[in-house]
């Protein structure tokens, strides 16, 4: 009986060993294969920062751990194996179909979109590795952006003009915190251009020293996600933009005050503008143009910002993957050290990301929390038509779920961090160690998350208050609002009429 | 090699199940012994979660017969010889078509018949309450009944999904008919009342249904977590869980149905007197009849229905059957989290018991081990509920605001003032009881943190400073969607928020009051 028990013990010790050591020659295999070529390089193209240089030290005590596992052997830099950014229109190739699951690639094409709307101007969103990319002043993306940010600062100034010749209330200023609000996030967004790059490197260097994917399903999910992220908010904001379209074209042929259509919308479209100007086609058309771009950016800040939390988030979701594999089991100190050392490295790529973009954060929850307390200040007018009526309640509904999903995305970063400590209270007694211990402490005491410029940190708990605070606000905004009809003929004719004057040279 | 010896080296694996099989025989105590290494090795408890808990029995059971068929056979070999025989084992996981019938019933009668611990679980003090539940279209799932969790199947072709189905296509229409109504007419914060309450009553059908299918495997596991604590040295509090659960049921339901009875009295009576009232005005005799009290206080639903007697009855019904929906989500909750806190009460009656002695540190490992499991337990549970909760406390938000906001108002009849009193300290009681049961998980859970601060240098070891550090640093508690945790602060909070909306939406409501009482046959 006792040999029998014996040698169960050792049947199972044999099965554990041959486990980890089919996982060991797999590790070898992906690490050699795809990432090594890469590190050395990247490292030695970019200045070293001093930042840069502390986290590079951690990056080298882990590898140290690391090659406790896998002895790693160096591939030789080929010269092959740096490819050039591809050409304008290029065939595609195999290469541009694989998938490393890497950040930078995941949100390439989604920047580019975004820079045709001048946001965030940096050269080779799409290239293969981040090292590719930079940032110049005198690049024509940079120009585009620089002239878009002249040209909406003009605007929002003629609307302060605007707003400020009107008896001020709550809901009169929301055309001019619109527009300061893109022109805030434009502004944040060409500076977070200058260090995307470094961002990027950063970011890279990170994900090969995570563990490693299993398979090529699980490489594609953040990518899938993002794309999903992207194209829902903005399919949903190109809705909503159509129906405010639609409500404009609608009045502008009810109540018209002249027999030109295209006039009568523009002269509803882009209404500041002429109430300084005199009525030009031009101009009205480039109004409308820079609205619709505005249009764009104000959905796009939160879709962003949504993107990397999802981001960050899934780097979380990598470590607490693999973490999850081994509960319950016993390992040594090694381990959890190199484990610790990952977590701590997501960690810090978290704070310089929240660092990086908490300004474009703030602006989007404030955004947020105005226009749904002016939203639903409005949802006690009365409308006047089912057009009206769509519009108000589709867009009231979209804002509600962007900003949820806002929230709710970012505060995801919180969980997801806090999720190792599940394994780690599991931890059988006999490997609890000192490493343990800290890694334990660490996540219990740190709170991980993103920020609006260290104001408050995107949780759970914050989507709560911020519902409380935005029902007291209601309460007692409402006491002091007046319904109105808000799309009546008269408060447009009455632009009219100024436009004639204008015309008329008074 | 002795039979307990056997057992205390697996019973960290805590398999309840598989220890029956092991009282059997000294031979096939070595087949269990090998199905636990192969089972336990690569994620421990993680594959008892994933793996119904009938299945293995049946498996294991099987293989040992199997097994057990031939022992001279098994005798006549060597060791490693028998290691390599049996093929079958490492294919545990798989489901065995070949599986007899009969073995089942078989193995049921085993299970009441070995177990040695008490039979304080969870499952057999909620069945009644939930069989009760099924009757009103909640928690369609099969075997509720059943003392054993491994009974409880979830089928879409069962009578009981049928009937949930039935009833929220009831309830769906009284909820569109309310709908309409109030488009027509213009919805505003006081008659937005009705539809809130079908509405809230429609999803808490929705997240039941939803939860259905999961609640099998959740109560599979829940059994195995528990088994840890129905025997030594884990000891049964005075009363006992099902006497607890069923006790605060009870009150809740007949107060609940006292407050439907109040309210259909108060209904009852208004329409009697207005009728006597009126009727001489417009030179009419009073039409005191039930098709005519239907008509009067249900017209919205006739808008899209015919006006019959069999409609009205089914009104009726619906209507009460909502009441008990609207009252059973707090119930199901109160349940819930008595069950997990009598759990941890259990830990902390344990570890107060250890005050002032010397303790060898396996006790702490064991407690340690036991606390966790626990808390796992309630992140799953956690997991499946917060929806719920999260539906109730809007829930409950809305309704005692709502009532809060009529206090002030003039009533015509006496009966009113006694229903809307009655009901409005029903709800702020049951809310009260809900929430306070709820925050007991987290009270509970901290209970041991004052003996464990006492521990002399001597006895302390890691483990309890493991312990102490997991029981501070967590929050041990229910949520709603991880929004916020059902604490003794949050319902402190929470009165607060009802304060703070209730004296600004009364100001609003001062020109509606001035107004006194409508006409009563305008």
């Amino acid at each position: 009986m006792k040999l029998l028990n014996n040698f169960n013990t050792k049947l199972a010790k044999y099965r554990k060993n041959a486990k980890k050591f089919s996982k060991n020659i797999s590790t070898n295999v992906g690490t050699s294969l795809t990432t090594s070529h890469n590190d050395g390089l990247a490292s030695m193209k970019l200045p070293v920062t001093r930042p840069q240089a502390l986290r590079m030290q951690i990056i080298s005590d882990s590898d140290h751990y690391h090659s406790y596992f896998t002895s790693r052997t160096d591939v030789p830099n080929n010269e092959e194996y740096l490819e050039k950014p591809t050409k304008f229109l290029q065939k595609a190739t195999k290469d541009n179909f694989m998938y490393e699951g890497h950040f930078h690639e995941a949100v390439g094409k989604i920047l580019l979109i975004a820079q045709c709307f001048a946001m965030m101007p940096v050269r080779g969103v799409t290239s293969s590795h981040p090292r590719y990319l930079s940032f110049s002043w005198t690049h024509i993306r940079t120009i585009y952006c620089l002239i878009f940010i002249t040209c909406s600062a003009v605007d929002s100034i003629i609307a302060v003009y605007k707003v400020l010749n009107a008896p001020i209330t709550f809901n009169n200023i929301e055309p001019m915190i619109f527009r300061i609000a893109i022109l805030i996030v434009c502004v944040s967004a060409l500076n977070l251009a200058r260090k995307w790059p470094e961002l990027m490197v950063q970011w890279h260097s990170l994900e090969q020293q995570l563990p490693e994917y299993s398979s090529q399903k699980e490489k594609r999910r953040m990518a899938d996600k993002i794309r999903m992220v992207f194209f829902v908010g903005m399919i949903l904001s190109l809705a909503e933009h159509l129906l405010s379209v639609t409500q404009a074209i609608y009045f502008a042929a009810r109540c018209g005050a002249t027999d030109d259509p295209v006039k009568n919308f523009l002269l509803i479209a882009s209404d500041h503008l002429f109430y300084i100007f005199p009525y030009s086609y031009l101009l009205g058309w480039y109004g409308k143009l820079l609205n619709v771009m505005s249009t764009f950016i104000w959905n796009y800040m939160d879709v962003f910002v949504m993107i990397m939390s999802i981001g960050l988030t899934y780097m979380f979701k990598r470590v607490n993957e693999n973490l999850e594999k081994f509960k319950n089991k016993q390992m040594p100190a090694v381990f959890w050290a190199e484990r610790r050392v990952q977590y701590r490295n997501v960690c810090i790529l978290c704070e310089k990301v929240d660092n990086a973009i908490s300004m474009i954060t703030m602006v989007s929850f404030s955004n947020n929390l105005y226009f749904i307390c002016v939203q639903l200040l409005k949802s006690r007018n009365n409308m006047s038509s089912a057009v009206s009526m769509v519009y108000f309640y589709f867009s009231l509904v979209f804002l509600f779920l962007r900003s949820l999903a806002v929230s709710l995305y970012s505060a995801a970063i919180y969980d997801e961090s806090r999720k190792p400590l599940r394994v780690l209270r599991s931890v059988p007694k006999e490997s609890w160690c000192l490493e343990v211990k800290r890694f334990a402490t660490e996540i219990s005491s740190d709170l991980v998350a993103l920020s609006g410029m260290k104001f408050f940190h995107l949780t759970r708990k914050l989507v709560l208050s911020v519902a409380g605070t935005i029902v007291t606000y209601e309460l007692v905004l409402i006491q002091f609002y007046e319904p109105t009809d808000l799309w009546d003929c008269k408060s447009l004719l009455k632009n009219f009429k100024h436009q004639k004057l204008l015309a008329s040279g008074k | 090699m002795s039979q307990s010896n056997c057992i205390d080296r697996f019973s960290k694996k805590s398999n309840l199940s598989l220890r029956n099989v092991v009282n059997k025989s000294a031979g096939k105590t070595l087949i269990v012994e090998e199905v636990n290494y192969v089972r336990g090795s690569p994620n421990g408890e993680n594959n008892d979660y994933a793996l119904p808990n009938y299945d293995r029995n049946g498996d294991s059971a099987d293989e040992s017969n199997n097994f057990a068929e031939s022992p001279s056979k098994r005798k006549s070999q060597t060791p490693i010889e028998n290691m390599n025989l049996n093929e079958s084992f490492f294919s545990i996981y798989k489901p065995n078509k070949n599986y007899p019938v009969e073995r089942q019933s078989q193995m049921e009668e085993e299970d009441v018949v070995d177990n040695n611990s008490t039979d304080d679980t969870f499952q057999k003090a909620v069945s009644p309450i939930l069989f009760l539940g099924q009757c009103f279209a909640i928690l369609p799932v099969r075997g509720i009944r059943r003392s054993n969790p491994k009974h409880l199947r979830f089928s879409l072709k069962s009578i009981q999904v049928l009937i949930t189905l039935f009833f929220m296509c009831c309830n769906l229409i009284l909820t569109l008919t309310t709908l309409k109504h109030l488009l027509k007419i213009g919805i505003n914060a006081k008659n937005f009342v009705g539809l809130a309450f079908f509405g809230c009553v429609q999803c808490s059908c929705v997240l039941f249904a939803l939860l259905a299918p999961h609640w099998p495997r959740l109560m599979r596991y829940w059994y195995r977590i528990e088994s840890i604590f129905t025997q030594k040295p884990y000891e049964m509090p005075k009363r006992n869980l099902a006497f607890r659960i069923r006790l605060a049921a009870t009150v809740i339901i007949l107060m609940s149905v006292a407050e439907h009875g109040l309210y259909l009295a108060s209904a009852v009576f208004s329409f009697k007197r207005t009728q006597e009232t009126c009727a001489p005005l417009i030179n009419a005799t009073a039409d005191i009849s039930f098709n005519n009290y239907i008509l009067k206080n249900y017209d919205y639903v006739f808008q899209i229905l015919p006006h019959n007697m069999f409609i009205g009855v089914f009104i009726l019904i619906v209507n009460g059957l909502c009441t008990f929906i609207w009252n059973y989500m707090d119930m199901f909750i109160m349940m819930i989290s008595k069950g997990i806190a009598y759990r941890f009460e259990q830990i902390t009656t344990r570890i107060n018991k250890l005050a002032n002695k010397e303790v060898p540190e396996t006790v702490f490992i064991e407690i340690r081990e036991h606390y966790v499991k626990l808390c796992e337990l309630l992140d799953c549970v956690d997991e499946d509920l917060s929806g719920i909760i999260l539906l109730s406390c809007i829930n409950n938000l809305y309704f005692v605001c709502y009532q809060l906001l009529n206090v002030f108002n003039k009533l015509r009849w006496p009966i009113n003032y006694i229903y809307f009193w009655y009901s409005l300290l029903y709800l702020i009681g049951r809310t009260a009881f809900a929430f306070l049961s709820a925050a007991s998980i987290n009270d509970e859970s901290k209970g041991g943190l004052a003996v464990l601060r006492r521990v002399s240098s001597r006895t302390w070891c890691v483990e309890v400073e493991r312990l102490i550090f997991q029981m501070t640093t967590q929050t041990v508690a229910l949520s709603g969607k991880k929004f916020y945790f059902l604490t003794r602060r949050l319902l402190f909070g929470m009165a607060g928020t009802i304060v703070t909306y209730e004296l600004v939406l009364l100001q609003f409501d001062a020109p509606n009051r001035a107004k006194g009482l409508p006409d009563l046959c305008g």
